[in-house]
């Protein structure tokens, strides 16, 4: 099995060498740059201006050469500056890092085990008042806009019923308290969590559907054994399979959901990060942001791989 | 069955049970009743897409400053919006561009996913290696990040938002039809076909890919589902359709202050509803076709 870990590890890492050459290639063919951004490129009096602050800004170079720095850089921890506001863009990006993880962990935790509870009842429960209802609910939860729940949500709690608030991660200015924190955190992790909450639903509830109609639990009742432990042990550990591979897919997905959660709440993380990076043309940010993003994406396909290894015993043996 | 009628030169085991197979996939999808609903629905909408021009009374894009944000009223019957637009017009008229964004996203995606899928399954070796590297490739960039950064590098158009979410989303089309492919490979009819002497191409076209197109098919309706959805949250940000071209989601951007949130609900619950009726509607279809078209009752 460490094999077959330490290959994918391997793969992992020329994998994100590779995104690297293919994101700065794009971002840097397009058309516009920093400067265009910053002066009009029409304007003939500022010629002369558009090339100074291209040649000191290292935008003259031939493309493989800027790679070329980029990758020295950022081997060496440098990630460069923002061009957006000239700070580190490691810290631009480190200060958010721990919003996210917050806002994710937490929409993450809800979803899976709201998500799989639901899914479990629903399969044990099939063709019941619960089945449908939470099957018809699930559907709803993939179909509708994470940002229309959102509005939705900040409609009723925020504007109608003033319970809680719509922006930022805490009302005060200093200090910290955990209950204001909890208190910015529940409307925005609740939101994100809802789509996955759903999908893991439909997984959970399909995988268990197969699991229940298997000999070995028909031998489980058949020898007496109560049904809290048919379910509970034989069934839901056989059934574990498919919800450890659906929680890593939707990892990613998790991300992509906070960048719009965080952009309407104002939480101050890597994803409405993201957004201002785009809407300034921040370049260095949005190459490191790339980079860890596709870290993170990367490592969360290699902890299905330890998972899926640790659950399925036959993966260990053959893999 | 007279003798007469049955061919001789060509193995018939497929096409001939393919009629017969269709009229059961199709007694099996009316049997859903919730996706008999949404195929109403897409139906409606769709329609309702196409006529706009001719439903709609008002001019979606002409201003009337003497009469801006109405809240809904017999004249408007879904309210005006900040620049006196017809808000009823404007859902109409962003139905086409929302919908017709999402299909080509979704043709596109199909395309590109069920040809990789079908070389990759059928080549085998270092060909189904490659292509599979380069779907996992495709598959780490997270998606909506990738999709935004693109689209910021080639500007907002709806032209744009059609191509990048096509050529981002067809990696689940690809592992399922790759997946159906080596299935068919090894089922009994195709090593029969080889032992008559059928060439790889004809095994290909007339075998392997009739049994792919179902499949193809149900992630489709997937596809759609996720363009429409992806295009909306797209247009919301400002990175889709310019305005004042309407689309269901940029209709929605002016909701992002919790006044107009609080008091002009008109504004940007319609568009909501619509995206959230139209994808649960595709999605209802997608979960009736992949009902029907089970394969343990295609291979009777």
């Amino acid at each position: 099995m460490s094999t077959y870990i330490l290959r994918r590890f391997l793969i992992a890492l020329p994998l994100l060498l590779l995104i690297s050459v293919i994101t700065f290639t794009f971002i840097n063919i397009a058309p516009g740059d920093p400067v265009t951004a910053m002066m009009d490129p029409e304007d003939p009096l500022m010629a002369d201006d558009l090339q100074y602050m291209r040649e000191r800004l290292g935008l003259n170079k031939p493309i493989y050469v800027r790679y070329g720095l980029w990758l020295r850089e950022f081997m060496s921890g440098n990630f460069g500056y923002s061009t957006a506001n000239g700070r580190p863009v490691i810290e631009r990006i480190g200060i958010r890092v721990l919003p996210t993880l917050e806002l994710t962990a937490t929409a993450l935790l809800i979803s899976t085990v709201l998500g799989v509870t639901f899914g479990v009842i629903a399969a044990v429960k099939q063709y019941s008042v619960f089945d449908y209802a939470l099957t018809t609910a699930a559907l709803f939860g993939i179909s509708i806009p994470t940002f229309f729940f959102a509005l939705a949500a900040l409609y009723v709690f925020a504007a109608v019923l003033e319970i809680l608030p719509t922006f930022g991660m805490t009302g005060r200015t200093e200090g910290f308290s955990i209950t204001d924190n909890l208190h910015h955190l529940i409307l925005p992790a609740l939101v994100l969590s809802i789509d996955s909450m759903a999908v893991k639903t439909r997984y959970a509830r399909t995988a268990m559907l197969e699991v229940l109609k298997s000999d070995y639990l028909r031998t489980a009742r058949a020898k007496g054994l109560p049904s809290y432990i048919v379910i509970g042990r034989h069934a839901f550990r056989n059934g574990l399979l498919p919800i450890v591979t659906i929680f890593t897919l939707q990892l990613p997905n998790l991300i992509s959901g906070a960048i719009i959660i965080e952009t309407m709440f104002t939480w101050p993380g890597m994803g409405h990060l993201a957004i201002e990076a785009v809407r300034h043309r921040d370049y260095p940010t949005l190459m490191g942001l790339t980079m860890i993003l596709s870290s993170l994406v990367l490592a969360a396909n290699l902890l299905a791989d330890v998972l899926y290894a640790y659950v399925d015993p036959r993966i260990r043996v053959t893999g | 069955m007279s003798t007469a009628n049955m061919s001789h030169d060509r193995p018939s085991v497929m096409p001939s049970t393919a009629p017969r197979r269709r009229r059961t996939v199709w007694r099996r999808f009316r049997r859903h009743r919730m996706a008999l609903l949404g195929t109403i629905i897409v139906g409606l909408f769709g329609l309702a897409a196409l006529l706009a021009p001719w439903i709609a009374w008002y001019d979606p894009n002409a201003i009337d400053l003497d009469n801006p944000r109405i809240a809904p009223n017999w004249d408007h019957i879904l309210g005006t919006d900040r620049g006196g637009r017809d808000v009823f017009a404007r859902i109409l008229f962003a139905g086409r561009v929302s919908l017709s964004v999402g299909v080509v996203a979704a043709i596109i995606s199909a395309v590109i996913g069920s040809s990789v899928g079908l070389v990759s399954g059928y080549v085998g070796g270092w060909g189904d290696n490659l292509l599979q590297r380069f779907t996992e490739l495709v598959m780490t960039f997270p998606t909506f990040f990738a999709i935004i950064i693109v689209i910021s590098l080639l500007g907002p158009s709806i032209f744009n938002v059609m191509y990048v979410i096509g050529v981002f989303g067809w990696t689940g089309t690809s592992r399922l039809v790759r997946g159906q492919v080596l299935s068919i490979k090894e089922m009994e009819y195709v090593t029969a076909a080889r032992a008559v002497g059928a060439t790889d191409r004809r095994v290909a076209f007339v075998h392997v890919f009739p049994g792919v197109v179902p499949f193809v098919i149900v992630s489709a309706t997937l596809t759609l589902a996720g363009a429409i959805l992806t295009e909306s949250a797209l247009s919301f940000l400002g990175l889709g359709a310019v305005l004042p071209t309407a689309t269901w989601g940029n209709m929605m951007t002016a909701a992002q202050g919790l006044h107009v949130l609080k008091t002009q609900p008109w504004l940007w619950a319609p568009p909501g509803l619509a995206i959230s009726l139209t994808v649960l509607s595709v999605n209802f279809i997608g979960d009736g076709l992949r009902d029907a078209l089970d394969p343990r009752q295609l291979l009777d």
